[in-house]
């Protein structure tokens, strides 16, 4: 019966349905096989997206988008630029300064990696970047955004499973800038063998007024960080004051629409909204099934008859997650397999802070590793260069990648610190 | 017709859109201004952010916005694509018809039961579920038939994602 669940929600999606869909077609197929009330199918549905903490996400999509009509992806290559631009390589090194900066704002790998392609990669290649190279370190980048709060996958892992969405957000941080520290060495080091250009040497000035231009932005993300940590908003209110506070920038300091725009802007997020709650709403079913069927049970008795041992463990679910990221999508892969997962892991003394930041990190990932990485089809096509060339050149970005995710699944300390220094427990 | 419903559907989503962020900004500032804790935000907000889905989920299959793994449609031409995308559409419109079905008598349960703060039949909260299916009914049957009548099938976007946002930034 969990068979067919899963061989007919695998054949749904390599034949092109969506994955919400897919999801539904499966779970439909179970359900008239096991003779269960089809009632369950809208009881789902709703229960699945009638949640308080998930209304950050139209809040956060609305954010991002208000910021990006209002300039701002300009701004922030702009100050990048102006404080690493001097090294060698710098623009390289820009681009992962930039989407840790932009990570405040959107919260989707995906929305970074096109919204600072478009910037960064044609200014890369006029300066005499290979193409190749810059793909790759803006998709790798962008994998950076959802670790650094605010973060999608992290409001939704939340909301699954009672973990303090607040508590989330702090514990990506160091995470977050291990990554980008990480990912910086690997683009230096390329371009010192290669011999990338050097930007001028901006002079202080230049870079007040290039933080001053970007100081509006990071003022958005200081207000959600110390909001949520302070206990001022909850995640969702924040996201809520962000994109008040975002309409306000965009239409009065940076003039990037006029209210005219604001419709069709929050069109869009309307619709990206909803396109992602089918998702949830139908996972919720599919998640449902699972659980009824007992699949986290055997899940767990699958791994633990390999070893109890946390490390092997641990090794064991993270070559599960990079298999399933690189075939799925984020947040439809956390709402299977997290829940799921996180029974195992507690089970084995693994912290659920701790816990959540693996896999979301392992998700990341998922999505710039070849060949169905989501973020190599968005750059490669930005770059108009082949699959197979971001593939290569995206090989040595991934390898510090999956660096940084050993360190942070056995060192629990880097995800660990910062939310117990912050919530004194 | 089409264009009517596109506007109704569009005026629908913005409107609950703006309506939930004002309920939200309600929450806020009467916690932290006006010092009374307001009870029935809470739901509200909920329940306005359903409808949201509710009229933008048929406007998301307009615009294909629901994520899909393309490589099968990617590596198919001519009349073999066209085969595939009227099965997929008419899976899809199996599928989305069920769901239809069986909200209504979903809805008809919630008219038995009032919401907990704001005193209302849940059965106009649980009628979304059968907006969201029925508004992606609409848009579906509409893709089938453009795909019938043309007999051509409809190209395919690997990039979608990157092209939608590439257009939006400056």
């Amino acid at each position: 019966m969990i068979l067919m669940l899963f061989g007919v929600f695998l054949l749904a999606m390599v034949l092109g349905f969506p994955i919400a869909i897919s999801l539904g077609v499966a779970s439909l197929s179970y359900l008239i096989f096991s003779d269960i009330p089809l009632i369950i199918i809208p009881q789902r549905l709703y229960s699945g997206i009638d949640i308080f903490v998930l209304l950050s996400i139209p809040g956060f999509i609305l954010a991002g988008n208000l910021m990006n009509q209002g300039g701002i992806t300009k701004r922030i290559v702009d100050f990048s630029n102006a404080m690493v631009g001097h090294i060698r390589g710098g623009l390289g090194l820009a681009n992962i300064v930039g989407s840790m900066v932009f990570a405040g704002i959107s919260g989707t790998a995906v929305a970074d990696s096109a919204s600072l392609g478009a910037v960064l990669i044609p200014a890369m290649k006029e300066e005499g970047y290979e193409a190749d190279f810059s793909c790759a370190v803006t998709a790798s980048s962008s994998t950076i955004g959802p670790i650094i709060p605010p973060s999608l996958p992290m409001i939704v892992a939340g909301t699954l499973t009672g973990l303090s969405v607040g508590r989330l957000f702090v514990a990506g941080i160091i995470p977050g800038i291990l990554l980008g520290i990480g990912l910086m060495t690997v683009s230096y080091a390329i371009s010192l063998k290669r011999g990338h250009p050097v930007g001028e040497r901006k002079t202080v000035r230049e870079i007040i007024r290039t933080f001053g231009s970007a100081f509006w932005a990071l003022l958005m993300t200081a207000i959600i960080l110390f909001g949520i940590i302070g206990g001022v908003f909850t995640p969702t209110e924040a996201s809520i004051v962000a994109s008040a506070y975002a309409f306000f920038i965009g239409l009065f300091v940076y003039h990037g629409f006029t209210l005219r725009d604001l419709p069709r802007i929050i069109l869009e997020s309307a619709i990206t909204t909803a396109s992602i709650m089918v998702l949830v709403g139908l996972a919720n079913l599919f998640a449902w099934i699972m659980v009824s069927e007992g699949v986290p049970g055997m899940l767990a008795n699958a791994i633990l008859s390999v070893s109890e041992n946390p490390i092997i463990v641990l090794l064991l679910i993270n070559l599960l997650l990079l298999v399933v990221g690189m075939f799925m999508e984020t947040i439809s892969a956390l709402l299977i397999l997290f829940p799921v997962l996180l029974g195992l892991a507690t089970q084995i003394g693994i912290h659920p802070i701790h816990f959540a930041m693996i896999v979301v990190l392992n998700l990341m990932i998922g999505l710039t590793t070849p060949p169905m990485g989501v973020c190599l089809f968005i750059t490669s096509s930005i770059g108009k260069i082949s699959l197979w060339q971001i593939s290569r050149a995206i090989l040595p970005f991934l390898a510090v990648s999956l660096f940084v995710l050993v360190l942070v699944t056995f060192v629990p300390q880097i995800s660990l610190f910062l939310p117990e220094l912050l919530f004194n427990r | 017709m089409r264009k009517l419903l596109d506007r109704i559907l569009e005026f629908g989503a913005v409107t609950s859109f703006i309506i939930m962020i004002a309920v939200v900004l309600t929450q806020i500032i009467s916690r932290y201004f006006l010092r009374v804790s307001v009870h029935w935000t809470e739901e509200a907000s909920r329940f306005v952010f359903l409808y949201v889905v509710a009229f933008a989920a048929g406007l998301g299959v307009r615009d294909k916005a629901y994520v899909n793994v393309d490589l099968l449609p990617l590596s198919l031409r001519g009349k073999a694509l066209l085969a595939l995308q009227i099965f997929l559409s008419v899976v899809t419109l199996v599928f989305l018809a069920v769901v239809f079905y069986h909200s209504f008598r979903y809805i008809r349960i919630g008219a038995r039961q009032t919401s907990a703060s704001l005193r209302i039949p849940m059965s106009y909260i649980f009628l979304t579920t059968a907006l969201i299916p029925g508004t992606m009914i609409v848009y579906q049957l509409i893709d089938l038939i453009q795909l019938l009548r043309t007999g051509e099938a409809t190209p395919v976007v690997g990039e979608r994602t990157a092209r939608q946002n590439t257009e939006d930034s400056p």
